[in-house]
Formats: C-alpha cells, structure tokens, sequence
C-alpha cells in the first residue's frame, strides 16, 4: 500500500494545482481583471466637506459627515436600561447636517422629548428594526409630541447597503436624519462616542428637560418602543 | 488579482472543496470497495494528508488576505475559527511530510469544532435574529462582507475547508487496517 501511495500523491497533487490555476483564470476572467471595478475605499474618500462621490446621491459624501459634540459624553451602555447609570445624565448636543445637507440639531432640552435611533446601513438587525419603527409610525402610536431622529453612523463603504443615504430611503426612512461619520482608524465616530453606543440599533430617548430617560440596543418590538417612550410621556 | 476577483477566486475553491468534501464523505460512508466509490476512497487515503494539508494552507492564506490585505475585519466566529484552522496548517503540512496518519487524532477534532463554529457562522448571517438582537459596534457576526455565487460568504469558505479536511484526514477503519498492515 505505501509504494501506491507514494505512486498516486504527486498526481493528486498536480490534479489539485491544475484545478487552482484553472479557477484563479476563470475568477480572474469573470471579474474582468477588477482594475475599474474596484469600490470606493476610505483612504480613496474625497476630502471631508466634500461632495458626494459617484456612488453616492446626496449632497454630502457619507465618509466625510461630521457631527460636533457639545457637553460630556456618557458612558458606553452596558445592556442594561433599568440599571443604566447615564440616566439623568445631561444628554450631549449634536450639530451636524443629514445627508443632503439640511442641518440637523439636537439641542436637548429645547426640542421637547427626542429619541434618538442609531443605526448603521450594513447591521442586519437595523435592517429588520427599521420596517418596525415605519410599522410605529404608521400606527399613529408615537407620541405626537416625540421628536424621532436617526443617527446614521458606522458609515463604512466596503460594506453592504452603502451609500446610507439611499439605504435610508429605501427602507422608507421619514424622520430627521443625522449623518454621522465612519470610523476613523480606531477612533469612534462624535455622536456614537458621545452616547455610549455599544451596539447597533442604539436608542436613547431624551426627556423634555435635556437629560437621558433611557438607552437601549438590539432589535425592539413596537411593544417594547411604547414602554421605552413611556418614560417621557 | 483584485479583491473582486480573489473573493471569487476563493469562493470557487471553497465550493469545489466542500464538492470533493461530500463526494469523499458519501464515499466512505457507502462501505464499497469496489467500483468508482471504493477507487475514490483510496485515492482519499493514499493523498489524504497532502489534500488536506494544501486546503488547510489555502484557508489560512485567504482568511489571511481578506483580513490583511482586502481589510474584512474578522468578527468574534471568525476570530475562533481562524484559531481552529491556523494550527491546522501548520501541523498537517508536517504530518504529510512524515506521513503522519496519526495526525487524524489532533486535525480531525480541531476541524470539527471548527466546523461547528463555521456552520453556526453561516446559519446567522442568514438568520441574524439567532445572534441575540444586535450588532456590535466593531465587527459584527451577522454582518457578511460579500455572498458571491448567492450564497458563498467567509464563514461558508471556512465551512468548506473545514469538512474537505475532515473528509481527507479521517479514513475509514479499512483503509486504516490496510495501513497499519503495511507498516
């Protein structure tokens, strides 16, 4: 049995390599070489301010938004909402603009009750959360006096449903936007940063006075939304 | 070659795999000894080792170029399936030098749970609702870099490579009767 062994491998393994030279040129092939194919990278980005680049339809090019912070940050949530130690705390301002450039504010403590959603165009479970919130709004249950913003954030290009501001209108997405910024290297982006948020969707609800009633994350039945905003009501 | 195409490139490797994979388990679960079924699992056991061994380095090459070179941050299944797949090329490179079947007892339990990880991977990234609700902030497990062909993702490559090294690296009690004799 060994002689055929040692008689059979080199053919295997010339069979093996024969088959990897054959798929690398029909993968090379198929993908036409690649050279004009290739996605927009961040390091590729247009300078910040920029317009938006091809890929993108608004006026503001999704790797350049920048949101300004005003006032401390909270700690990153933990999981926990009943138990959060940010609640009372002074919710931080935010000044940016959404992806057309229409300036957004969130100016707590001025705007009335606000919650504010926090998603990311490739998380799957922002995906599923968002047809539940448009299913919210259609029911007429949210709180008339309630501000809904969404804070699009984690921006990042090599991932799926870029650019986000065609996602967020193709998941029918009506509210105040906020476009946040991507990652910047290893630094968060100024809104994410400034919740504490720890994962995607993020919600943190904002009393009349300015300060957090609330956070919480991961996906959330209308039920669960109704009791969250409650806390304001 | 350009991302676009090593992501195919890859995908079609790993689908060719995980066909010879089941080719290979549907043949040494038949029993025969004979005909095309039993030539095909002599041939998995003569070049066993050195089939499973170029999957093992191919696996850990590509995980290593999507993560170095394409920039796909691994998530946490990932992360744990790179831990089962790394030693893996290192240890069956050696045992098909040796010629080391005994290598079964240390491949064969690492690519199993390897895939078990890879399998669960694959399952939320069609299901993410199994995660738990939420996506992290830094890599998440139900988020998917890409699905060439419809349905080839890393985890499904991990997949394949995992059940092609089992598939080449356990043989069947008679090849191993037959092995032992010769020795």
């Amino acid at each position: 049995m060994p002689s055929r062994s040692r008689s059979r491998t080199p053919y295997v393994l010339a069979a093996l390599a024969a088959v990897v030279l054959f798929v690398a040129v029909v993968a090379i092939v198929v993908a036409g070489g690649g050279e004009e194919a290739d996605a927009p990278s961040p390091t590729a980005a247009p300078a910040p301010g920029a317009t938006g680049d091809a890929s993108s339809s608004g006026a503001i090019d999704p790797v350049a938004a920048r949101v300004i912070v005003r006032g401390d940050a909270l700690a990153p949530f933990e999981g926990a909402t009943d138990t959060d130690p940010a609640i009372g705390s002074a919710a931080p301002a935010l000044s940016g603009t959404d992806y057309d450039g229409t300036p957004t504010e969130i100016r707590p403590g001025s705007d009335g009750p606000m919650l504010l959603v926090f998603v990311a165009h490739w998380c799957p479970h922002c995906n599923d959360e968002i047809p539940v919130l448009n299913e919210w709004r259609d029911s007429g249950a949210i709180p008339e006096d309630l501000r809904i913003v969404g804070v699009s954030t984690g921006v990042d290009p090599e991932r799926p449903n870029y650019p986000p501001d065609e996602w967020l209108v193709e998941k029918d997405w009506q509210w105040d936007v906020l476009a946040d910024g991507p990652f910047d290297g290893s630094a968060p982006p100024a809104a994410l940063e400034a919740y504490g948020v720890t994962a995607y969707p993020f919600f943190a609800l904002i009393d009349a006075d300015g300060n957090v009633a609330a956070r919480g994350s991961g996906q959330l039945p209308i039920e669960q939304l109704e009791a969250l905003v409650a806390r304001v009501a | 070659m350009d991302v676009e195409a090593a992501q195919l490139f890859f995908s079609l490797l790993a689908v060719v795999a995980g066909v010879a994979a089941l080719v290979v388990l549907v043949a040494r679960l038949s029993g025969r000894d004979d005909g095309v079924l039993g030539e095909i699992v002599r041939l998995a056991d003569d070049a066993g080792l050195w089939v499973a061994a170029a999957v093992a380095v191919t696996s850990m090459i590509g995980s290593l170029y999507f993560s170095e070179v394409a920039d796909y941050v691994p998530c946490r299944l990932c992360w744990f399936q790179r831990i089962a797949m790394y030693p893996l090329a290192v240890i069956l490179v050696v045992a098909a030098v040796r010629g080391d079947r005994g290598v079964r007892w240390y491949a064969g339990p690492l690519a199993a749970i390897g895939a078990v990880v890879s399998s669960y991977h694959y399952l939320i990234e069609w299901r993410p609702s199994l995660e738990g609700g939420a996506c992290d902030v830094g890599p998440s497990c139900a988020d998917i870099w890409f699905r060439d062909l419809g349905f080839v993702t890393l985890a499904f490559m991990a997949l394949c490579g995992f059940v092609a090294i089992l598939a080449f690296v356990v043989p069947t009690p008679r090849a191993e009767t037959e092995v032992a004799h010769a020795e």
